[in-house]
């Protein structure tokens, strides 16, 4: 630590902190005008200039960036530093005349009237002062590089490239609030809102938490949703070998660092308006080793979370240059990362087990692991030939095609095929957590996260531990999150960034203050305040209608709720064993029954029957809360209070599935 | 000492801190809230707060999943 004095005061900071930092913490002020936290300091305007005295000789510097390594005397109001401000501010106030934040610190500073005229007087009051913040948010903070200096001396102004609207300005409106002269206005506004100003203001909060606090947080910026592979396997969620584990020790191998070690772009690439989080990320430069392009440098978009555990812890590959790719050729060929990976890992498993081998495969070895095996699989889907023909159709025909023509055990193939209603699942482990059980089984359109994550609320807080309390969570989040659905707007914004103070916020899962954003957007866009709840009521309406719309199609009953056991226990031995002090446990603890004198086989049944048996209890908790029927179909009364009943045919399509109330 | 974290015992060595526990427990998750004994403590307090014998640990993680 080094010990400073500033006018008088002695305080002690880290080396390397700042005159104007330490003077803060001292209880010092110093006005400044260039200066903010979201940037690097500038030291331009010159205002927050100080007198210092190392013991050797005083000098005049700006206390912004300058950084102490010694002990120093600093002297803020000197009459050498307060006649060099009063200098600085008057030449300021005699270019910028009337910009109220020069006059208000001219003011302070006790400048009158300016001895000069300048000739490039201005009399605008919203006049371009030169601070350079607008350049270096966008520069530094927003990565967009969208704003530059053009000139010199007194021709010196902000610009764009050409002075064009440049093609890569997201519109997040960094600039504008940061500026201290009101200086950019945003004009286009092709959505025609209701008030403009009220969504830049929701908007601007946003960017300055992105900016300030992502950094501390979820790193999204620098590697995007990957982050969260090591983190997941640290919670033992992270999806490995056909999902029957949630860790392993080669997870460094894929870890975020070794991404963000080759991903060479990360700007926002402005997939929505606004939004400065730039999760986006892509590989530059990867060469292709197989298939149609084989040698080929390319650029690669992604990989993301669900992509290096789906297509690669759950397959055993921890090479990151197999997982690139897999990505390319997944998005060359428009597949599904998940569901190639899933449906992969599905193979490999049967291929263990024997119920595939190489004649069934077409000579391909499958082995948990194999990064030649899967690649050629995914060529050959999109060639439409071999062996791939079968695995492109995905693992619910996959189970009755080894069932038919391999005589595998149909009851084994529904356990270990991680699909529900045709769907494959996205990348997390649910064994230990029933709501997200429901959350995936329930899932309109198959099992995946968006509609709801739960795992850490009920599995780590234990904040959820009744089948109310559960069904509670899967009506506010899957309604919640399928709002943004509904709006076209991103989820991310929402909770994967969130205020400094939401830990005091009452119910920080929900980030109050961010669906209060929300709800400032929706008023500035249409002009009608409205309240989180009908935000609520409007996703019910359209997820209730789409519930039926699926019993149309075949797939809205409590039957296509079912999901796979690998998905609520542990299906073979080696999994149980793997955990075996967890689910002893649990057995004992839980259900009652005591696992001492039982043989494995037992306990693996035992086990099952209770949790398959809990997972039945929570679709009657949900289906209840959602006022649906015991065949979660919507009931009569609910489809009249949302007002959809309305829609041609709706209801008595319900009655003809036996709905009577 | 033992403490209780997350409603679940836990038995850990005397002067844990917060940051300790975060470690032990494998809570690597960045966004969540640490109350010890209903009171919040900041993230800058972390690595300085230490436990005594039966504290009530919550640490309560925020959704995440893409």
């Amino acid at each position: 630590m080094i010990q400073v004095t500033i006018d008088g005061r002695k305080t002690e900071v880290e080396p390397g902190t700042t005159i104007l930092a330490a003077a803060r913490q001292a209880g010092v002020a110093i006005p400044a005008l260039c200066h903010s936290p979201l940037v690097e300091a500038y030291g331009v305007c010159r205002v927050c200039s100080v007198e210092v005295d190392d013991g050797r000789r005083r000098r005049i510097v700006t206390a912004c960036n300058y950084p102490l390594q010694k002990p120093l005397e600093v002297h803020t109001r000197s009459e050498r530093a307060l006649r060099t401000r009063r200098l600085v501010l008057e030449m300021m106030l005699a270019r910028w005349p009337k910009v109220e934040v020069v006059r208000e610190l001219a003011r302070e500073a006790g400048v009158g009237e300016p001895r000069f005229v300048h000739p490039r007087r201005n009399e605008n009051p919203n006049a371009c002062i030169l601070c350079g913040l607008c350049v270096r948010l966008c520069d530094e903070g927003v990565w967009h590089h969208v704003l530059a200096f053009e000139g010199r001396g007194e021709s010196r102004r902000v610009t764009t490239p050409y002075g064009d609207q440049p093609a890569t300005c997201v519109g997040c409106m960094a600039c504008a609030s940061i500026c201290p002269t009101g200086a950019i206005h945003f004009t286009d506004d092709p959505n025609r809102p209701a008030d403009a100003e009220r969504i830049r203001r929701a908007g601007a909060e946003l960017t300055r938490e992105v900016v300030m606090l992502d950094r501390h947080q979820c790193h999204m910026r620098e590697v995007g949703t990957a982050h969260l592979t090591e983190i997941m396997s640290d919670y033992d969620l992270l999806p490995v070998h056909n999902y029957r584990y949630g860790a392993h020790p080669d997870v460094p191998k894929i870890a975020s660092d070794k991404f963000k070690a080759v991903f060479t772009q990360g700007v926002a690439d402005g997939c929505s308006l606004g939004c400065d989080m730039a999760c986006a990320k892509a590989v530059d430069g990867h060469v292709l080793r197989t298939g149609p392009d084989r040698g080929k440098a390319v650029v690669v978009d992604g990989p993301e979370y669900e992509t290096v555990s789906c297509a690669g812890s759950n397959l055993g590959i921890f090479e990151p240059w197999a997982i690139i790719e897999i990505n390319y050729y997944c998005d060359h060929y428009g597949v599904d990362t998940i569901s190639f990976g899933t449906l992969m890992a599905f193979v490999m498993e049967c291929y263990e087990a024997g119920v595939l081998d190489r004649e069934r495969t077409g000579g391909l070895d499958l082995s948990p692991g194999s990064i030649e095996g899967t690649l050629e699989v995914l060529h050959q889907m999109a060639r439409g030939e071999g062996f791939g023909l079968i695995a492109g159709q995905g693992v619910r025909r996959m189970k009755r095609i080894f069932a038919e023509r391999f005589g595998a055990d149909p009851a084994y193939l529904q356990d270990i095929g991680m699909e529900a209603k045709g769907l494959e699942y996205s990348g997390y482990i649910c064994k230990e957590s029933l709501a997200q059980q429901g959350g995936y089984g329930i899932a309109l359109k198959g099992p995946q996260h968006d509609e709801a994550w739960l795992i850490f609320m009920d599995m780590v807080n234990k904040q959820i531990p009744t089948f109310e309390d559960k069904a509670e969570a899967l009506h506010y989040f899957p309604m919640w999150r399928t709002w943004f659905g509904l709006n076209g707007l991103c989820k991310l914004l929402w909770n994967d960034v969130e205020p400094e103070d939401n830990a005091t916020s009452g119910a920080p899962a929900k980030v109050p203050a961010h669906v209060r954003g929300y709800c400032e957007f929706v008023a500035g866009m249409t002009g009608r305040e409205v309240e989180p709840a009908d935000l609520i009521l409007q996703s019910e309406r359209v997820y209730n209608f789409q519930r039926v719309f699926n019993l149309k199609m075949g797939f809205g009953r409590r039957a296509h709720d079912a999901i796979p056991y690998r998905a609520q226990g542990p299906v073979t031995e080696a999994e149980y064993l793997s955990r075996q002090e967890r689910y002893d446990r649990q057995l004992k603890e839980e259900a009652g029954i005591d696992p001492a004198p039982l043989t494995l086989d037992e306990r693996r049944a035992a086990l099952r029957r209770y949790r398959e048996g809990r997972y039945e209890q929570l679709l009657d908790a949900v289906y209840k809360r959602r006022g649906w029927t015991r065949d979660g179909i919507p009931t009569l009364a609910k489809v009249r209070a949302l007002g959809i009943d309305r829609v041609p045919g709706l209801v008595e399509l319900l009655q003809a599935n036996g709905v009577t109330e | 000492m033992t403490l209780t974290v997350n409603g679940d015992p836990h038995t850990c060595g005397e002067g844990l801190t917060v940051e300790g526990l975060l470690r032990e427990k494998s809570f690597s998750f960045p966004l969540r809230v640490i109350l010890v004994n209903k009171q919040v403590v900041r993230r800058e307090q972390v690595p300085t707060t230490v436990l005594h014998d039966g504290d009530v640990v919550e640490v309560i993680h925020l959704i995440g999943g893409g």
